[in-house]
């Protein structure tokens, strides 16, 4: 992908320059849906909320600091926090709509990190790791699952995960300073 | 309770990240974060060092009628007009509108500047070119107010005289840049919400016509807007807001 200035694209939002968050939409609509996607698997959910989150991206672009490289990263984050508070209001439906589905041979989150642009450090944090608890970290970061979802889904007892999330957390910050 | 440990402090930025809290204390992180400069930091490290998992997502194929809503919906949405902080919660956005219109908090600030603007109108009536044949009705100190929502102090004096003409003077550097304008507005009735009085010429005046200067009355809200150069397209403010504040009754003598 051809490098892009998020954080002067966010600049110019501030500004009220319109043409920049269009700049911002047409580079990134697609990735920031598929975020809220992987959390709300619901297509039509997904759409409102990226949605919102292009008018918060908006309105609060005078908010954002500045520092180089943290402007996708910013705006990723305000997608993923109003999928999560979505989900977590609505409860997770065990059903997944049709054509929302993520699919059985879908690729492995920590493989594709190996190849993944700037995936290289956090990869090798993660191997770091035992692989249920790298597990645990991408399972909460991609699909928005609970401890407690997590727990069911690993046949783990909660006070476990718990204390994997919190171990694995520790690691990673070291790691990855 | 946010814990004062780094290592208490870095897992709770990370759970918070990870989206592993609950609503309780997902609220009281999202109240640190606004105060608490250290910990946004840290949860600003999570956010940046776990983006790259994002990569297995690709891209969802986006409808194409959706930035045709989005721009819709910036057109009638004014700019986050109460202090925003992450993550906004979902508000009525007409409602949020009306909030800030009746604000107390811009109440008070405002009711505070009458002395400002006193004091301002005893210094600065040199800036001021006096409109010789008509004396002062009104004035307003606008509030200078970021993208944030964040109001610092006055930055900008409307002036109405008796005979309708609006003057204005910056107090603060301002630069709408090119192909953006400043708007004028004013809100005459709640309901109907504000409406534009002209894009502010620079350095020019702007002429009200009676029926309307009947309209305005002591504590009217002002507000200046960023806009396209020939204003909003849609007779309501479409950009943020840069000055805010309310009308004052001049005193009987002229400036």
């Amino acid at each position: 992908m051809e490098p892009f200035d998020h954080a002067s694209a966010l600049e110019g939002c501030a500004r009220g320059d319109s043409a920049s968050l269009r700049r911002l939409y047409d580079r990134e609509a697609g990735f920031l849906l598929a975020v809220a996607l992987r959390i709300v698997r619901r297509r039509e959910v997904a759409a409102d909320i990226l949605h919102d989150s292009f008018l918060d991206i908006w309105e609060r672009a005078g908010t954002f600091d500045g520092r180089r490289g943290a402007g996708r990263a910013w705006i990723t984050s305000i997608v993923r926090y109003r999928a999560l508070k979505y989900i977590r209001a609505a409860g997770r439906e065990t059903d997944l709509e049709v054509g929302a589905e993520i699919a059985d041979d879908a690729p492995d989150p920590f493989a594709a990190l190996a190849t993944a642009q700037d995936g290289a450090r956090l990869h090798g944090c993660l191997q770091r790791l035992d692989a249920d608890r790298r597990q645990v970290i991408l399972l909460a970061y991609l699909d928005g699952l609970s401890q407690s979802e997590i727990a069911e889904r690993l046949g783990t007892p909660l006070g476990t995960v718990k204390a994997w999330v919190r171990r694995s957390l520790i690691a990673l910050k070291d790691c990855l300073s | 309770m946010i814990p004062s440990q780094p290592e208490d402090r870095d897992v709770l930025a990370g759970e918070y990240v990870l989206g592993l809290l609950d609503a309780a204390t997902t609220a009281e992180v999202e109240r640190a974060l606004k105060s608490d400069a250290d910990f946004a930091h840290r949860v600003a490290f999570w956010e940046e060092r776990l983006l790259p998992a994002s990569a297995v997502l690709g891209s969802a194929e986006v409808d194409p009628t959706q930035w045709a809503r989005i721009e819709q919906d910036l057109a009638t949405r004014r700019q986050a007009l109460t202090r925003v902080t992450a993550p906004v919660p979902l508000r009525p956005r007409r409602a949020m509108v009306r909030a800030a219109w009746r604000s107390a908090g811009l109440w008070r600030a405002t009711t505070a500047l009458a002395t400002a603007a006193a004091i301002l109108l005893a210094v600065l009536p040199s800036r001021l070119s006096a409109p010789a044949e008509s004396p002062t009705r009104f004035f307003a100190i606008l509030q200078s107010r970021d993208a944030a929502g964040q109001e610092s102090g006055p930055g900008w004096l409307i002036q109405v005289a008796q005979n309708g003409t609006v003057r204005s003077l910056p107090l603060a550097d301002v630069r709408p840049g090119s192909g953006r304008s400043l708007q004028l507005w004013t809100l005459w009735d709640q309901a109907r919400g504000p409406v534009s009085l002209g894009v502010l010429p620079p350095g020019g005046a702007i002429r009200l016509p009676p029926e309307r200067l009947e309209a305005i009355g002591d504590g009217q809200l002002f507000e200046i807007t960023l806009e396209p150069e020939a204003g909003s397209p849609i007779g309501r403010p479409t950009g943020r807001i840069l000055f805010i504040g309310r009308a004052k009754g001049a005193a009987t003598q002229a400036l």
